[in-house]
């Protein structure tokens, strides 16, 4: 256990960083929907443009405001989705893990990893 | 394999037994801090500074199996049952890269501690798009910079933990393994 720190872990964790951080830049367009899932079925579909409260059967209430969405009250013990704010681009998402929730903005009819 | 019965000496289970005992410990220090990551399952992780432990002075069998005991008696006794496929990937995943880093010997526990936390992180990210949406791969960046933050602040006390005999006999944990 008497070894030392070497170059190569910093290269090592560089890489790794920078391996995640190149999602972010991926294109990114405007959302257009978001679409609420419970257990990977969608269970509500709404438009950005119109501001709306959705009431989920397990007492989750989400809440679509100027084009931002955001979940506002959870039954879940520790309020993670709660606390993870605002979000707006097409591919974001909050989720919920004990509730099985989450919530997802959509583009245009696009689906799949970030658009 | 390490799992043989044979090879179970009374020291190596009553060690492992310990070892365990501090995990869930931390586990559950770790539960009920005031403050938590406003991201899911990004987590200090002080837990897995006992896995770390496990896999440099046994193998990467024992440290697998200690890494999968862990997630299913911390979540069991934590109540988060529902975290437990994530928690179980994410390991799963951890630890197998973790034993391969430290295979490789051109890299320190530092970055075997922060690949780790990478890793479990990647392999929460898997289940979570595969049972929720395939969209959560967009939170990977703020889950690497802070996995690879949170794996290097448990690096240090592992460092630290590194210096004392007990925690790492000096002749690798040989001793251990017999007797």
């Amino acid at each position: 256990m008497r070894e030392k720190v070497k170059i190569w872990d910093f290269v090592l964790i560089a890489i790794l960083v920078a391996l995640c951080l190149s999602v972010w830049f991926l294109p990114k367009e405007q959302g257009n929907t978001v679409s609420i899932s419970v257990d990977g079925t969608v269970v509500a579909v709404k438009n950005l443009d119109q501001d709306a409260v959705v009431d989920l059967s397990d007492g989750t209430q989400v809440l679509v405001e100027n084009r931002t969405v955001r979940v506002v009250h959870s039954t879940c013990p520790d309020h993670l989705c709660e606390q993870m704010g605002k979000i707006s681009a097409c591919g974001q998402v909050i989720l919920c893990v004990p509730n099985r929730i989450s919530v997802e903005i959509r583009g245009e009819g696009v689906d799949g990893l970030v658009g | 394999m390490v799992l043989s019965v044979n090879k179970l000496s009374p020291r190596k289970i009553a060690r492992m037994g310990l070892l365990m005992a501090a995990a869930l410990i931390l586990s559950w220090v770790e539960a009920v801090l005031p403050f938590q990551i406003p991201i899911p399952g990004v987590k200090l992780g002080f837990a897995n500074i006992i896995t770390l432990v496990v896999l440099y002075q046994y193998s990467f069998p024992t440290a697998l199996l200690f890494g999968i005991l862990r997630v299913l008696l911390s979540s069991l006794f934590l109540g988060r049952l529902s975290g437990v496929l994530f928690g179980l990937c994410g390991t799963l995943l951890s630890v197998c890269g973790m034993a391969f880093l430290k295979r490789c010997r051109c890299f320190s526990s530092l970055s075997v501690s922060a690949a780790g936390a990478i890793l479990h992180g990647v392999g929460q990210l898997t289940v979570a798009s595969v049972l929720l949406t395939p969209s959560v791969w967009t939170m990977l960046p703020l889950m690497g910079i802070s996995s690879a933050f949170c794996g290097i602040i448990t690096w240090i006390p592992l460092k630290i933990l590194g210096r004392y005999e007990v925690v790492f006999p000096s002749d690798g944990g040989k001793s251990l393994n017999k007797d």
